[in-house]
């Protein structure tokens, strides 16, 4: 565990960055609260609907497109650190296991699934 | 200060994990889904953290990318598309409090009386590392131990597995692609 | 560890896993947009690819039978057991494709994917039939699963369709981690993934209560599949949401590999020691007493004719596992050959609904009315399937019934044989309910006038699969001998190793 110590460091560093600015800001900043501050933003003209809106399904089919290709990424990893020893074995593995998911490519591609439309 | 650190770094694990239960149990408790989420990608983050307290580094990486990275955005994207606002009035979501509160207590007891040997018994003393045994001597890195298991022991479920992605794949464009007539 | 690619004979325990699978992977590339002339013979093709898998996986596995080798490499292994069930699983999905053409063109939409994922869905099924490692038992168990999600939600325009399919869904990923906690669990405990090794650790006085809470998870997974009762509640809305034939194929595979992976995790009182032997058995109890009282009550009171199958699919769980508590080889045999009639039963009940022409979400026993003597040959299948069903002597219903009570009248549980036998006479009522609707209750004049102006309807595929599976029934009954010494008997030895 001695190689993370840094990482440890860090990651307290970012955490304590946004508390001190939090605070400092909050000691120092005039407090006038008003209604219309708490408004949606939108280039300073009031909003006339909610911001929230519902989006298109085909969000979703990208989102699990790009989910099916992450979970492929990870698998590359050990893959790739065990390469000279696995040779070519490891090699027609991995191959069939892509071949696999470039199936699944195509299908999509073909399908017009990547087009917006 | 300096004690305080090392007390620190030795109870990495059950900081992480109690880290991580607080954040699910924000996820399930806050009433804004985009709250959830982001309780959950806490969860997920701490989890990725006790991976690699247990110098499963292989594992909180791929916890990283796949939860915190691919998962999240799944679960923004659900909730961008479904129109929660319609629903906060109604109170649909708080209705089972009470039913989920009791089964929640009551798994807790079941679990926690099972586990009770492994919390206060001699093997509680013990350091929590994986066992040598099981990640083959520490002259292998952690990702080195995974991709033999994967590629050799583990082979046949391993090409399952790209199967089953497939299976995904199609299954989205089955259900989410609108059909041009 | 075995770490090779396969040598050629390993080849022979992944050829009947690997064809379905890769007639899957084909088929969605097939499915091109393209003009209604060319897509006509596309869909042809497509049928006839998935056919063709089907049926050279069945040759193959009818082969290895014959042969006293039992192939395996890595976790799997093809055991005259895994050659049952994958027989088993090859036929019940050949008679819902061949049913799925007729209704899908009933219902006026055809989606090629469909058929590639409950070929997807079968690999999964040979998959988690034959291995006993809990990690491959558990990839097999969301391969066949994700595809039946996007099955039961396939009929997009319905409103029920998307709900079925999302409680589907939900549920079904509870019940899946579930399995994977218990997993997690035994493996932590044990050190080992394999279900038969860990059972030896379970003999030494093992009483620690985490195993306990392993197990109960694990069976909570496989319940959830056999749709148990008190884990049931997904089951009618599923199948009444998803289309008939991949309703038909839910309730008999899902349900048959299910109950095979409980007969190879659980086989037999002694298999996991004298201290879980006796509670595991008491859960079975519980789980079948509750199942045949809530489902065939239940099912009494629906008027959904679909939604009944649906209950007494779950009824029938419920006698399969009373099976698991007289857990000798005889009553693991009988269960088999149970299996085998529900196969023939179920598919050609749900069959029924294509056969008649019934779309959308006519399925109640209203729209029944008379069609028993409007097709007469189907409805005197209809009459031998729903009384198999409800377990009339003759029939082979009532010999898979018969050689369940039998043993666990032989193991001193006669009260359960009595329930058993009560709530088959029960489930006669709502059986002959759908008889009566087909033979006893004229049309109503609007369904006549429907009838004389609706097209002919194209069902001569479905109708030759109820055929077939009214004639299995019939067969069941009068040689029974042949399907249970030819294979069910020698499944169950070989699991055994009585031989």
């Amino acid at each position: 565990m001695q190689g993370y110590a840094p990482i440890l460091l860090l990651v307290l560093v970012a955490i304590a960055m946004p508390v001190i600015v939090w605070t400092l800001s909050r000691l120092v900043r005039p407090n006038v609260p008003n209604a219309n501050k708490y408004m949606v933003y939108e280039c300073g003209i009031t909003p006339t609907t909610d911001a929230r809106e519902k989006f298109s399904v085909r969000y979703y089919l990208i989102a699990v497109m790009f989910l099916v290709f992450d979970v492929e990424t990870v698998f590359l990893y050990p893959w790739a650190v065990q390469f000279k020893e696995l040779a070519l074995f490891g090699l027609v593995e991995m191959g069939i296991f892509l071949f696999l998911l470039l199936f699944g490519y195509g299908y999509i591609w073909s399908k017009g699934a990547l087009t917006w439309e | 200060m300096e004690n305080l650190l090392i007390s620190l770094a030795q109870n990495l694990f059950p900081i992480f994990g109690l880290l991580a239960v607080g954040g699910a149990a924000l996820m399930v408790a806050s009433r804004q889904a985009v709250h959830s989420v982001l309780g959950f990608l806490f969860a997920m983050l701490c989890v990725a953290g006790c991976f690699l307290t247990l110098e499963a580094e292989f594992l909180g990486i791929a916890q990283l990318l796949v939860y915190a990275g691919g998962i999240v955005v799944l679960f923004l994207f659900v909730v961008m598309l479904v129109e929660l606002t319609k629903y906060k009035e109604k109170d649909i979501f708080q209705k089972q409090t009470k039913v989920a509160l009791l089964a929640v207590a009551g798994g807790l007891l079941v679990v926690g009386g099972a586990l009770r040997n492994a919390l206060f018994g001699p093997a509680a003393k013990e350091a929590l590392t994986l066992r040598p045994e099981i990640t083959n001597g520490a002259v292998l890195g952690n990702a080195q131990a995974v991709s033999r298991g994967l590629f050799a022991d583990f082979l046949l479920p391993f090409e399952i597995l790209s199967i089953i992605l497939l299976v995904a794949l199609v299954g989205a464009v089955v259900l989410a692609k609108t059909e041009r007539v | 560890m075995n770490s090779a690619l396969p040598t050629s004979a390993q080849w022979a325990a992944l050829m009947p896993i690997l064809f379905p699978a890769l007639a899957a992977a084909v088929i969605p590339l097939a499915l091109l947009d393209r003009d209604a002339g060319v897509q006509k013979w596309i869909r042809a093709g497509v049928y006839a690819v998935a056919l063709f898998a089907l049926g050279a996986s069945f040759m193959f596995l009818a082969e290895l039978g014959k042969q006293s080798s039992q192939p395996s490499y890595q976790q799997l292994r093809l055991d005259y057991l895994a050659q049952f069930t994958g027989i088993f699983i090859v036929v019940a999905a050949a008679l819902a494709v061949l049913q799925s053409w007729d209704h899908f063109h009933q219902e006026g939409w055809v989606k090629g994917e469909t058929i590639s994922l409950l070929l997807f869905s079968v690999s999964g099924m040979m998959v988690f039939a034959s291995t006993t490692n809990l990690l491959v038992l558990f990839l097999g168990l969301e391969l066949f699963s994700i595809p039946l999600y996007a099955l039961t939600a396939t009929l997009r325009s319905r409103s029920s369709s998307s709900e079925g399919g999302l409680k589907y869904f939900i549920t079904g990923a509870v019940a899946a981690a579930c399995f994977l906690m218990g997993i997690v669990i035994l493996y932590g405990l044990t050190g080992t993934l394999d279900i038969s090794v860990m059972r030896l650790q379970a003999g030494t006085p093992l009483a620690d209560p985490l195993f306990i809470v392993g197990i109960g998870l694990l069976l909570v997974g496989f319940l959830f599949k056999v749709s148990a009762v008190p884990f049931h509640q997904w089951t009618p809305d599923v199948y009444v949401a998803s289309p008939h034939p991949i309703a038909g194929f839910m309730s008999v595979a899902t349900k048959g590999v299910a109950i095979v992976a409980l007969i190879r995790a659980f086989p037999g009182l002694t298999a996991w020691g004298p201290v879980l032997g006796p509670k595991v058995q008491g859960v079975f109890m519980l789980v079948a007493v509750l199942t045949l009282v809530v489902a065939n009550l239940t099912a009494l009171v629906q008027t959904s004719a679909k939604r009944m199958l649906a209950y007494s699919s779950i009824s029938h769980a419920g006698y399969l596992v009373l099976g698991l508590v007289a857990g000798t080889p005889g009553a693991l045999t009988g269960m088999l050959f149970y299996l085998a009639i529900y196969l023939a039963m179920n598919m050609g009940a749900f069959g029924l609904f294509t056969a008649f022409g019934l779309v959308g979400e006519k399925d109640t026993y209203e729209d029944l009315r008379g069609l028993g003597w409007k097709h007469p040959l189907m409805g005197l299948c209809a009459a031998l399937i729903l009384f198999s069903l409800a377990g009339v002597p003759p029939l082979g219903g009532f010999y898979g019934k018969y050689m369940i009570f039998k043993e666990l009248v032989a193991t001193g549980h006669v009260n359960l044989a009595i329930l058993g036998v009560l709530a088959s006479l029960v489930s006669m009522g709502y059986y002959l309910r759908f008889i009566v609707a087909l033979f006893l209750q004229a049309p109503t004049q609007a369904q006549e006038r429907e009838a004389t102006e609706a097209p002919v309807i194209q069902a001569s595929l479905a109708r030759g699969t109820v055929l077939v599976g009214a004639i299995l029934v019939v067969a069941g009954g009068f040689m029974q001998t042949v399907l249970v010494d030819g294979f069910a008997h020698r499944a169950i030895q070989g699991l055994l190793g009585l031989r």
